[in-house]
This record gives structure tokens, sequence and C-alpha cells, in this order.
């Protein structure tokens, strides 16, 4: 007898639907199953088989056949568990025949027909409606992160038993409401570093403070010892809250790379900090099967590369496209993913090999090590840093000193300038003053005679190109913001054209 | 191109100079033995065998290099970089050179050489000098420049390269003395400045062209750029630094050495403070002052100074002390002006000396850049123009 059930796969961070279907014919006694499987989808038999025969059914000794269609899609993941036992249980009478319908099921099975966690149930679930179902069973772990997904009846199981007594109306399954205000204030409440243990570093926090809030890159250079990586690990907690499409955003990535909390939903924006031996598949995303990357993984958050000229040229290199699009596609020979990639990039580096230049008392780099150490850092990628800041040593009395402002005044001031630019920019496809294209730059970054006299000034004196231009109007709006002004004047244009990246000229070059 | 038969003796130094990798001290070796280049170049391959020592390897690269067809290579390539030559005893020759104790035997030169009966003064220092250095290199170079005398020195970044460009652009003469073939510029990002010089002075080279700018060369040169010199003007110099070295040798040779001061404690400055106080060095008080005594010392030895009327007029560039143009200050760009001095200072430092915040700072200076009243030289840091 022939039997469907519904089911979902992850490709990228997009879910396809799968159909399961099973067939009980007579024949020579076999579990046969079809439809371009992996090893893990293969091994499901017997995982199947054992997890039926522990719920009391027994199968019939006949001809058992398990399709996986489209039989054109390389079917990955243990997901499948699930689907495959109850259509069978349905082909072998096990079950009322159409009880299945309109329910999608994802999980993996044990032995014992206990069910275990998979990743991406919230792409699946989120798609569960454009399958043609209106309800999901997912495992009870993935209970949390599938009932973020409004409109779909999203149902938690713990075993293969209750599922199959659900299917014939004899139990009920759990379900949960996730309530995303919840989560985000009980994780809000986990402690993390805070900005009020830094001690001086004035620059660099006002710096901190405008890449979060117009979400720029940001280039932090310094001396060893200086604090660089301590203000980029403060960073995550200034950083303004997600809206609740953006949560859905980055718990989908953590979900497809299985990296969800307990509570299931992803409420804060990531911080990924990779150590600088990466590998660029790992930063990209990639593997045989694609999994999303560290830039995917960072998503609507916070990148930080630490000692950025470390970092093998190549994988440095592959940052400049993604960073432009907010997005990676990977091309693999399974299949082609596209992952998004939006993140605030933050670099920290010495100024030369040694760490001290330009003090020419500790440091003896000629300038032609400065040069070549700074060469590991392209150009094409410095372009694209909007700001870059020094972070001096501490002196002592700095250190005697009261800690600075805590994050959440700071994240309070972030917030305001988050909202006001969330207002301007609705319905243009983009969110902060970082990611404005030129044309946007131009037009809500309206310059009146005597700002572009001094814009023009700038750009003369200091040599500008066009890229860099660009990056200082955003950077004057994101000032701009953060005072609330209306518009963007002179000094905040004169203060953004300070943070520019240096040049080579004057950076590791002859020193005008 | 001349035949062999008609080559003079002057050809035949030009020969034995451009054999790649013979130094003063074997070309001194092998002229005790044959008296002369044409008697070496006309010996049997067998004689050169008492030269042939372990481990050494110029004997064997100079064997090939004794045929006619090798030689007019060598002057082909001479042409092509438009590479002269000068042979010891040969009019032209610097006579300052001939005065050492171990002269070159031949010098290449694109460009002119140093005048015999006009003053010159080297100025040298540290390739990684700071920004008060350059600052008194380029201030140094424009007075020697305008006063006609001809600013010796070695090409290099930082010093060197600042004293040069300032006596070209004062349009003064100047003269780099290279450690490698006359043909190549190091470092390549003194082009500009090479190509200036071939113009208005010279680059000169004991190594023939072809000669890449090996480490051990360049204590070779400094002994030139002393010898060449009147006086030596030591900018900014470690302890144990090739300036001192210059300056060092300089002493020896009867020059006068001047060092210019920097604080003390500043490493960069350490050698010129150590000059001035054990080594018989005379202190800078100013380019202009200096200048003044050099044009008496210049009375002294009987050297004149190049005539004002021989001079070109100074290129456009005109050195920024004294200017009056000033634009106005906006009351933040004045007060955080007054907190920048010339030791390069982070926003931080001036946001607590001024008491104003680190945007207003930032602000601030970009103003005062555009004024021209401030530079940054590495990411935020800055010093005051």
């Amino acid at each position: 007898m022939y039997s469907r059930v519904i089911c979902g796969a992850i490709y990228g961070v997009e879910a396809r639907r799968v159909s399961v279907e099973a067939d009980v014919s007579e024949g020579m006694p076999l579990f046969a199953m079809v439809g371009y499987l992996s090893s893990e989808v293969r091994e499901a038999q017997d995982r199947v088989r054992t997890a039926i025969k522990s719920i009391g059914e027994n199968l019939p000794v006949k001809r058992i056949t398990v399709n996986l269609s489209p039989a054109d899609l390389r079917k990955e993941g243990s997901g499948f568990d699930l689907p495959i036992a109850v259509a069978v249980l349905m082909s072998a009478g096990a079950l009322p025949a159409g009880c299945a319908e309109g329910i999608l099921m994802v999980g993996e099975l044990g032995l014992n027909g206990q069910l275990r966690p998979v990743r991406g149930v919230l792409q699946i679930a989120a798609a569960a409606l454009s399958f043609g179902c209106q309800a999901c069973i997912v495992p009870e772990e993935n209970l949390a992160e599938g009932s973020a997904i409004s409109g779909v009846k999203v149902l938690g199981a713990g075993s293969l038993k209750e599922v199959t007594d659900y299917l014939q109306g004899k139990g009920e399954l759990k379900r949960r409401e996730t309530d995303i205000e919840k989560i985000r204030q009980k994780q809000r409440a986990q402690r993390q570093p805070d900005f009020a243990d830094i001690r001086g570093q004035s620059a660099l926090r006002r710096a901190a403070e405008i890449a979060v809030a117009g979400f720029h890159n940001l280039l932090i250079i310094g001396p060893p010892g200086a604090g660089k990586s301590m203000t980029a690990k403060r960073i995550p907690s200034i950083l303004p809250e997600p809206t609740r499409e953006e949560i859905l955003e980055i718990t989908r990535i953590h979900s497809v790379a299985g990296m969800l909390p307990p509570e299931g939903i992803w409420t804060r924006r990531p911080f990924r900090s990779p150590h600088h031996s990466i590998s660029a598949s790992a930063m990209a995303g990639g593997g045989k099967v694609p999994k999303p990357g560290e830039i995917s993984l960072a998503h609507r958050g916070v990148l930080f590369l630490d000692e950025l000229p470390e970092f093998a040229q190549s994988t440095l290199e592959l940052l400049r496209q993604p960073m432009e699009d907010g997005q990676i596609t990977i091309c693999r020979v399974s299949g082609t993913s596209c992952y998004p990639a939006r993140f605030i990039l933050v670099g920290a580096c010495n100024p030369c090999k040694c760490g001290y230049w330009p003090d020419r008392d500790r440091c003896r780099c000629s300038p032609g090590e400065v040069r070549r150490y700074l060469e590991h850092i392209s150009q094409p990628l410095l372009d694209r840093m909007d700001l870059c800041v020094e972070a001096r040593e501490p002196v002592f009395a700095d250190l005697m000193g009261e800690g600075g402002e805590s994050s959440a005044d700071i994240r309070s001031r972030v917030e305001k300038a988050a909202a006001l630019q969330a207002e301007r920019y609705r319905g243009i496809g983009c969110q902060f003053n970082g990611e404005l294209p030129l044309k946007a730059a131009e037009r809500f970054c309206r310059l009146g005679r005597e700002e572009k006299e001094i814009m023009g000034q700038i750009y003369r004196k200091l040599s500008l190109t066009g890229r860099s231009y660009l990056k200082i109007l955003r950077v004057a709006r994101t000032l701009a913001d953060l005072e609330g002004a209306e518009r963007v004047a002179a000094a905040h244009l004169l203060e953004a054209a300070s943070y520019r990246t240096p040049d080579r000229s004057y950076w590791g070059g002859d020193g005008g | 191109m001349k035949e062999l038969g008609e080559w003079t003796d002057r050809d035949y130094w030009l020969w034995l100079c451009s054999v790649p990798g013979l130094y003063r001290a074997q070309i001194c070796a092998l002229m005790h033995y044959f008296k002369g280049p044409r008697e070496l170049f006309e010996a049997p391959e067998r004689e050169l065998d008492g030269f042939e020592r372990p481990g050494q390897r110029w004997v064997r690269r100079l064997r090939p290099c004794r045929s006619p067809e090798w030689a007019r290579e060598a002057r082909r390539r001479m042409e092509k970089h438009q590479v002269r030559f000068v042979a010891r005893g040969e009019s032209g020759y610097p006579e300052n050179l001939a005065q050492i104790a171990d002269p070159p035997y031949g010098l290449f030169f694109r460009g002119c050489l140093p005048r015999d009966g006009v003053y010159s003064a080297a100025v040298v220092g540290a390739r990684a000098c700071t920004l008060y250095g350059k600052d008194m290199a380029r201030r140094l170079g424009w007075q020697l420049g305008r006063a006609g005398i001809q600013v010796i020195s070695g090409l290099a970044l930082g010093i060197d390269g600042a004293a040069q460009a300032a006596a070209v652009d004062s349009g003064g003469k100047s003269y780099a003395i290279l450690g490698c073939g006359a043909d190549i510029c190091y470092p390549r990002e003194h082009i500009g400045l090479f190509t200036g010089l071939v113009k208005e002075g010279g680059v000169l080279s004991e190594f023939p062209c072809g000669t890449p700018p090996l480490p051990g060369h360049f204590p070779i040169r400094n002994r030139l750029i002393s010898a060449l010199a009147d006086a030596v003007i030591v900018v900014e110099a470690r302890e144990k630094s090739g300036s001192l070295i210059t300056a060092a040798l300089a002493l020896d040779q009867g020059k006068e050495v001047y060092a210019v001061p920097g604080r003390s404690g500043d490493v960069l400055s350490g050698g010129c403070n150590s000059l001035i106080a054990g080594s018989g060095a005379a202190l800078v008080l100013s380019p202009e002052k200096l200048t003044e005594e050099l044009r008496e010392h210049a009375e002294r030895i009987g050297k004149s100074l190049t005539d004002p009327g021989e001079r070109r007029a100074s290129s456009g560039k005109e050195h920024r002390k004294g200017r009056e143009d000033l634009a106005v200050l906006s009351p933040d760009e004045e007060l955080v002006y007054g907190c920048l001095d010339l030791s390069p200072v982070g926003i931080d430092r001036l946001s607590e000396r001024t008491r104003i915040g680190v945007g207003r700072v930032s602000a601030a200076l970009t103003g005062l850049q555009l004024k021209d009243r401030a530079v940054q030289i590495g990411k935020n840091q800055y010093v005051r123009q």
C-alpha cells in the first residue's frame, strides 16, 4: 500500500520540500531506500526498523520500498527518520491511511523510539505552509525554535510512540508559546563584559559607539596591551536590540548551523571572533555540504578579527564581496547555497611588527618593514573600513582613574540613533547608515552650501577617493543621528573625516 | 664604440671598474701585481691563478670578463642608462676624493659631478626619523641649497632624501652617492627625487651599473659622502648607526662636523648628542646660523659658493616656514592647536589636555589639517605644522 509523508530538508538557509513515500508489497522481504541518499539517510532504515519494533509494532515480512522525492535532490541529515517511520507504518497498516495529511514531520529516531533534535527546524517550520502543511511535528528539543513561527501549528514529540498515538487520535502532543520578549529579557540578564571596565581610551570608545550606531566597519590600530581586544569584546553590550525580523534571521542561521541556545531563539546580535588560523572555507562557509561560515554566523552582529594582518591573505580577501553584497554564495559539487552575511567588521592590528610605531624610542622598524607588515591588509579591504581609530597605551593615571561610561548608557544613545535610522530607511532595503548605497547616502545626507564647501576642501586636501567620500558621508550621518540632528553639519563632516582609514602614503610610507 | 686597438688607459680603467663583484681591495691587490689594467686585461689565464683563494669567487667571475665583447656589452649598458665614467687621475675626478687614503679607482655617475671649487656639505641621518628630524633636514637642505652650497647625501629614506629634495626645490644643487649602480634607484620611493637629482646635480656611485644595493655597500659609500663634503651635518642618528660612521670618517678626514641636537633621552638623537658632547662636532643652532658658519669656513679654505646668478629660480614649492597667510582658526581649533607639538599626540591625549570631547577634538584636528596647521603622521597621531 502506498503512503506519503511530507518532510523538509535544509539547502543553504532555505528549506525544500521532500516527500517521503513508502510502499509495502508482496515479494522478497526487503527494505529498499531510493532517492539520491547520503549514507546517514541510508542508515535510517536500521534506526527506523528498530524504533518501530520498540513501540511494539512489527514490520510485515514483505518488500518495503521507501522513496524520497524529488529524486534528483541530494538528501542529507538525520531529519528523515521520523517521516520514514510514519510512512512505513502507514503502508504496513499500523496507522490509518491519510492520518499524516497536512502534517510536516522531521526528526531523528533513536533505537528505543526516542525522538532526537535536528538542525534547521526554524526554516522547515517557516516553510511548512508553503509545502501545504498546517501542522509540524518536530522533536521536543526543537519545539522552542519551531514555535517562533506564527501561522503554523508546531507540535513537539518526545518519541515515536507519542507521534503514532497522536496520529491515531489517542493522545496530544506538546505545544508551546515562544515569547521572544521573555527570552530576550532572560538572555539580556546574562552578564557580559561592560564598557565601564575600560579606563581612558576615549577615542576608542567614541569610535566603537559610532560603529555600532551606524553599522560601520571599524579598524583599531594600537600597540600591544592597549586594550584593543578588550574594547572589541565589549561591543556586544552596546549593540542595538535586533528587531523581530532580525531575530528570526539570526536564529535561522544558527539553527542551520545547529548552534541554538536551549531557549531555541537567538535574541542577541551575534559576536564572532575566529582565531587567525581560520581557513577560508570556515570563514566564508563551505564543506562538502555547505554550512554557514563565521561571516554568516556574525550576520546582523559583529565579526571581530583580532591581529588582522596575521590572517591568511586569501581569507581576508574573500570578505570583500560579502561586505559589499551582504551575502555570500557558495558553490560546491552538492549544490549552491546563499547565506546572508551582513555584519560589522571590527579588525584590530598593531601598527607594525613590534607594535610601537610611530614611537621612535621603542620601535626600530624601518619604514619598509612597517609597510610590508601592513601590506597584509589589502587596500580594497582597508577601503571598506568606515572608521579607523588608534588605541593608545594607557598611562598610569588612566589605570588609577574612574572607569568610563557604562554600556547601558552608551546603548541608550545607540538605540535612539538606530530608531532614527529605522524610521528614515523604512522601505528602501537597508537599515543602517553603514549599508547606505551612494545614491541613498546623497539623498539622506544632503549637504548645505557651507557643508559642501568643507567637503570640497576635505576632498582636495586629504586626497580622498570616491569610496572614502561615501564613507565620510555615511559616518557623518551617524554622527548627526547620535546627536539627534536632522541635518549633517560641517562639524560632523570634519569629525567623520578624522576617522578615515590612513592611506599608504603616510601609514608606513615615507611620512609626508 | 672604439675597437680594442684604440683603447686608451681610461678605457682599460673603465673596463676594470665595470667588472661586477670586484671591490677596491681586490683591484688594489691586482694592480699591485699587474701594474695596470691593461696588463691585467692581456695577461694569460694562468697568471690569475695566483689570486684564487678558497671560498672567494671574484677571480672566477673576473676571467670571462676579460674580453672585448664583454667590455662592449658593459659600455652599452652604461650608454643605455646615460651613465658616465671618470677614472682616478683624469680631469674632472673630484679633488676631494683624490685626497682620501682610499679613493675609488673610478666613479660612475649620472648628471654631473660636484664642482671642485664649490663648497659642499653633506646632510646625513636616520632613515626612520621623527618628524622633527625630517623638518630640520628639510630646512637645512633648503637653506644650504639657497646659499649655493652643494648638498651631498645618500638618497636614503628619511633625513637624506628630505634634505636633498629641499635642496633641489630651493634651486640649489645636490648630489647623491649610492650603494648600488648609478642606473638603479634605491630606495624605489625616491624615483622622483632621483630624476630631479640627475637634472639638478648628480647621482654618483663607485659601483658599476647593475650592482644591487647590498648591505655591505653602504659603509663603503659612506666614506665617499664624507670625502666629497667639506662639512658633514648629522641630523638624527642613533648610537651605532651608519650616520655616525660617516661622521667619524669625516672627522678622520679632517672635515667640519655639525650635529643637530635632540632632546636628551631621545634614542634617535642619542648619536647626535654624544657627537656634540664628546667627539668634536659643533652644534647646529639653526639652519640660518649654520649657513653663516659654513660660508665663513668656505672662505677660509678658499672655496666659493655657487653664484646666485647661476642658480635656477627656486621651484614653486615654497618652504612653508614664515608664511603669513594663515586662515582664521575656530575656538576649538585654537585650543587644540595650542596642545599640539612636534612629537606625535593622539586624540585621547588632546581631549584630556583641552578638556573637550573626543568628537570635537577630532573635528578640530581635521579643520587644522585643512588649514595646514597640523599633520596626521600615523593613525590619529598628529603634530603641529
